[in-house]
This record gives C-alpha cells, sequence and structure tokens, in this order.
C-alpha cells in the first residue's frame, strides 16, 4: 500500500508543505492578537444570532418557518416543513437543530456581505473573473481537514473556526453564479439604462441585480447546501449542533441516534432549500 | 471530448478490475485469492501510537510470514465495526479497558480478544509544565486563566466519558469541548506556541510527549484508574484465513519504550513502513520470540492457514 521509493524528475525538491507550514507560524507568530479580536467579535455575532433563535420558543419558530417556506415555494413546502421540524423537536434534537440553523446562517450572512460584491467585481472585469476563479478552485475542492486543524490553530475551537470553514467551503458557488447571471444580462436593456444617463450604480441596483436575481438566489441556496453539508465536518472542531449528535452516534455505535441527527441535518436542508429556491422562482415568475 | 471518451472507455474497466482486485472474498477471484489472503489491519490514523504498531505488525505479517497486507485507516468506530463484520482481520488498536470501553461492551461477543499487545497506557487531564497547578482539584482556583475549558477529543472516546466522571466527582465548574484529536493536538501547539495556559484530555504513549514538555495533573480520586494497556482483536474468522498470523499475534508483545523508537523514526520523517522495517532489522531477539522460525515463510506452504 505504501508508496515506493520515488524517482525525482526535477534536480530540486519544490517545498510547498514547508511554505504552507510557515506562513501558518508566520500569521500564529506575529497576527495572534488581531487574529484573537477578529475571532472574538465575530463569535459575539454568531452567539447572539445562535442566542435569538434559541430564544424563540419552538411552536412559533416551526410556524414562521413553515409559513416562509409555503409562501415562498406553496402549501406543500409549507406543510413539509411544520411537520418535518415537529419530528426534528419530537426526535429531541429541537437545540441542536436551531444551533446548526444559527451556524449555517451566520456564515451565510458573511457568504453573501464577502460574495455578493467579489461577484459584481468579477462580472464588471474579466481580469478580476481570471484571478479569482483558480482560487475558488481551490476553496472548493481542498479537503476540509487541510484547513480545518490550521483555522483551530488561528480561531481556537468552538463556532468561530466551525463559520469560518464553512464560509470558505460555500462561497464559491454564490460568486460564480452572481458573476454568470450579470454578465448573462441582456446586453440591449444594460444598454437602454446607460442611454437613458444612468450610473452604473443606478445600472446595477436597478437592471442588473434584479435580472439577475435568479441566479444569484440560486447561488444563495447552493451555499446553503455546501454549508450543511460541512456541519458534521465543523462538529470535529467542536462547533457543536446537529454535527455533534451525528459524530457521537456514530462514534459510539449508536446507529440509531445518528440517523436521527442525520434526518434532521437533511430536514433543515429541504426546508432552506426550499425557502431560498422559492424566492428566485416567484421573482421570475412575477417579471 | 472524442478524446476523453476514449479514455474514459480505457478506464472503465481498469477501474472496476481495480475494484475486484483486493475483495478475494468475491466471485471469479478465488484462484487469485487462494495463494494467500490479504490481511487487512485497521487502525487509527490521527493516532500515532497506531501508526507505529499497525506499521510493525503489518511489515512482520508481510516479511516473515509471506502474506499480503493492506493497511486501512479509520476512525476507532468503525473500525471496530469492522473487525467485528470481518471487512477488518485486525486490529493492534484497541485501548482497553479505558478509551475504547464503549466498544468493547457493544462488540465483543463479535471480536476475538487476543489480550493486550501493550502495557502501561495512560489516560488523565494534561496541562503544559508552564502551568502552575498539579492536581485535578486545583482546577477550580485557575478556572479564569484556563477559560473554563478542556479541550477534548472524539466524542464517544472513553476518555470523553471519564472526563465528564471527573467533573462530576471533582465538583469541576468546566466544560468539556468536544472535537477530534487532530484539533486537541492543534489547541495544544497553539497554547505552547504562547505559552497559553490549556488543559487537555490526554494519553499515552502520544507523539506530544516527544515534542513538549507537559504534565498528567494528579488524581487523588482516582477517577482515570491506573493505566490500561492497548489489545489485539481479530475478526472471528482470521483463525479459518490465516492461522500463523494469529499465532504470531497471540505472541506479539511490545513495550511503551519500542514503540517510542518507532513513533520518534517517524516524527523524523521516516515513512511509518519504512520506520518499522528498519526497528525489526534492529531487534532480531523480538521477532524470534513472536514469531519462531518455524513459522517463517518458507516453511509454512501456501495456504497452510486453512486448516487450523
Amino acid at each position: 500500500m505504501s508508496a515506493g521509493p520515488t524517482q525525482a524528475l526535477l534536480p530540486f525538491s519544490v517545498p510547498v508543505g514547508s511554505w504552507a507550514e510557515h506562513a501558518v507560524n508566520f500569521l500564529l507568530d506575529h497576527y495572534d492578537a488581531p487574529f484573537q479580536h477578529f475571532s472574538a467579535a465575530l463569535y459575539a455575532m454568531i452567539a447572539a444570532l445562535q442566542g435569538a433563535l434559541l430564544a424563540v420558543p419552538a411552536p412559533l419558530m416551526i410556524g414562521l418557518l413553515g409559513l416562509l417556506a409555503g409562501w415562498s415555494a406553496g402549501l406543500r413546502a409549507g406543510l413539509f416543513a411544520i411537520g418535518g421540524l415537529l419530528l426534528a423537536h419530537n426526535m429531541g434534537l429541537w437545540h441542536s437543530t436551531v444551533t446548526t440553523l444559527g451556524l449555517v446562517v451566520s456564515a451565510e450572512v458573511l457568504v453573501l456581505v464577502v460574495g455578493l460584491p467579489l461577484g459584481i467585481l468579477a462580472a464588471r472585469s474579466d481580469l478580476v473573473d481570471r484571478g479569482l476563479r483558480p482560487m475558488l478552485d481551490l476553496m472548493q475542492t481542498m479537503p476540509a481537514f487541510v484547513y480545518l486543524i490550521p483555522a483551530v490553530m488561528l480561531f481556537g475551537l468552538g463556532l468561530v473556526p466551525g463559520v469560518i470553514s464553512t464560509f470558505i467551503f460555500s462561497i464559491p458557488p454564490l460568486i460564480r453564479l452572481t458573476n454568470l447571471g450579470i454578465r448573462q444580462v441582456p446586453a440591449d436593456l444594460v444598454e437602454a439604462s446607460e442611454a437613458f444617463g444612468a450610473t452604473w450604480l443606478q445600472t446595477l441596483a436597478k437592471v442588473q441585480l434584479p435580472v439577475a436575481l435568479p441566479s444569484i438566489m440560486a447561488g444563495v441556496n447552493q451555499s446553503i447546501m455546501l454549508g450543511l453539508s460541512m456541519v458534521v465536518i465543523a462538529a470535529m472542531i467542536g462547533s457543536g449542533g446537529l454535527g455533534k449528535e451525528v459524530l457521537e452516534g456514530i462514534t459510539r455505535l449508536q446507529v440509531g441516534s445518528g440517523f436521527e441527527a442525520g434526518l434532521a441535518v437533511v430536514i433543515l436542508a429541504i426546508v432552506l432549500d426550499r425557502i431560498t429556491q422559492g424566492i428566485g422562482v416567484r421573482k421570475r415568475r412575477r417579471r | 471530448m472524442r478524446h476523453r471518451n476514449w479514455i474514459a472507455r480505457l478506464m472503465l474497466p481498469a477501474a472496476l478490475l481495480g475494484l475486484l482486485g483486493p475483495w478475494p472474498g468475491l466471485p471469479g477471484t478465488r484462484a487469485w485469492a487462494a495463494e494467500r489472503p490479504t490481511i487487512r489491519i485497521g487502525y487509527v490514523q490521527s493516532w500515532s501510537s497506531n501508526v507505529a504498531s499497525a506499521n510493525l505488525v503489518a511489515a512482520v505479517i508481510r516479511e516473515r510470514l509471506g502474506y499480503p497486507v493492506q493497511l486501512v485507516s479509520l476512525d476507532p468506530g468503525p473500525m471496530w465495526q469492522g473487525v467485528a463484520q470481518g471487512d477488518l482481520d485486525l486490529s493492534v488498536s484497541a485501548w482497553l479497558p479505558t478509551t475504547h470501553q464503549a466498544y468493547y461492551a457493544k462488540l465483543w461477543t463479535k471480536v476475538i480478544n487476543l489480550g493486550p499487545n501493550l502495557y502501561g497506557t495512560r489516560i488523565g487531564l494534561v496541562v503544559p509544565d508552564y502551568v502552575g497547578i498539579d492536581r485535578i482539584d486545583q482546577l477550580n482556583t485557575v478556572k479564569n486563566r484556563l477559560r473554563g475549558r478542556i479541550i477534548g477529543i472524539d466524542p464517544g472516546a472513553g476518555i470523553m466519558m471519564k472526563t465528564q466522571a471527573a467533573i462530576k466527582a471533582y465538583g469541576l465548574d468546566y466544560t468539556l469541548v468536544q472535537s477530534s484529536g487532530a484539533a486537541m493536538a492543534a489547541m495544544l501547539a497553539r497554547a505552547e506556541r504562547h505559552h497559553r495556559w490549556i488543559v487537555i484530555t490526554g494519553w499515552t504513549p502520544h507523539w506530544m510527549w516527544a515534542r513538549w514538555k507537559l504534565k498528567y495533573l494528579r488524581d487523588p480520586k482516582g477517577v482515570y484508574g491506573r493505566g490500561g494497556h492497548i489489545n489485539t482483536i481479530i475478526s472471528t474468522q482470521l483463525p479459518d484465513k490465516a492461522m500463523p498470523v494469529v499465532r504470531f499475534l497471540k505472541r506479539f508483545v511490545w513495550t511503551p519504550g519500542q514503540m517510542n523508537q518507532v513513533m520518534m523514526m517517524v516524527r523524523k520523517g521516516m515513512s511509518p513502513a519504512a520506520a518499522a522495517r528498519k526497528w525489526l532489522q534492529r531487534h532480531p531477539r523480538e521477532v524470534a520470540d513472536w514469531v519462531p522460525a518455524s513459522a517463517h515463510m518458507q516453511s509454512g506452504a501456501p495456504g497452510s492457514g486453512r486448516s487450523p
């Protein structure tokens, strides 16, 4: 199974690994305080959001999410949301489910704040687009464990590295789809708005973004789905929630409780998927 | 596009063959499997002691007994499950009676426990030696410096359950943070770098003891027990499949010091397989104890393992 001795093809060895290690060590040695402050600030935000979500009584929260799903994707989706969330509550997983929701929503807020402007920039400039693309490939395909451990060293254990790794993993689709959506806005629409003397900001806000909205919402939707798939991995660095329940179940060989927690992740994923997908579709219908 | 298709058409049968290859149980591969079955060893990659012992055992089975070996790295839960189901033939990484107690309690009827291969393991709460306390019952007095957190590992591990018991027994005002072995080590590395205080759930043997100066917090109430051992467990099918391997495993016992030599070679950059081979070359006496000359590959005819 082990690889045999390798023959060198180049007369020197490229020290990729030691560069990466030096980079992390450099950050640790010189930017410890900023990372601590950033980490504390981010933690306060995430904890506040989770606290707020947890403070809502379960029946009210289930009703609200049900209404939201029903409004955006129709009666069936609404009923599914209510039934599914009731089941999650019934399995004793309510607290974990809401904690996970808080984690995913926090990561999604960061994704929106960073991803939308980057997507718009990439749509406006081919140079930015070409520069971003390999970065996005890297973020999407680098195995999560590779950056999980440096994230722990920089941000500690718990919610913050969990949200950051979720953010890294789930931002690429939003950037890509925002970029694509804006680039696909018909040129005559943009020309028309420019002919009427609109500034680029007005064109962006009144023409490009509204037309690109279905594509952008598809990006939001994709990034939420990817975020939920990071939940279990993030639990390995102590971010809690449903991922913790899944890990606890499987590491104790309790198939049942692992399955229950996994099912709750699925329910949450479907509810969030229907809500966000519905918003994009509604907008398209209205036009 | 056409080019890609061509490659894909070549790759598919190759991939299928690859899938069939390593599974001797499948029909069609019988003839190939009849020579000598591949011995599959499960181990936990993130625990460096397991890497050392699994590679050592693999080297003995491969080079002295002549069986092909496949090393499979997994989490402890799947490792136990795999041995119980016969998907894995053996593991030399069963930490009993402490850390893997939950798995053993669940699966003890489905595996064969060959007993300890290493005595002198220990688990407990561990701090860097610059942390100014020595006993678990002093933890509450320094709660602020430690931020009220004990950095733990995988949620199912026995060391985690013992720590919950310790929190109760000593009335500690601490939360136990669940993570994983790798994340715990990363937290320790980070704390050491800035000389920050930290308390973790630790165990011996582990490479962290060679890297940093650490100490166990004394445990006057004995919650963590007196120390344990690492056992060898095998699947119930292994005696039928490869009796010489079972005979070797029954005799296989080594010491933390010997294991440490392998771990240190790995830490200095040698591959685990190479480190294991080197150790075997340097220790012919031990090897002769584990594998008497009569059991060497030249004397054991192929398939001799089938009749125990």
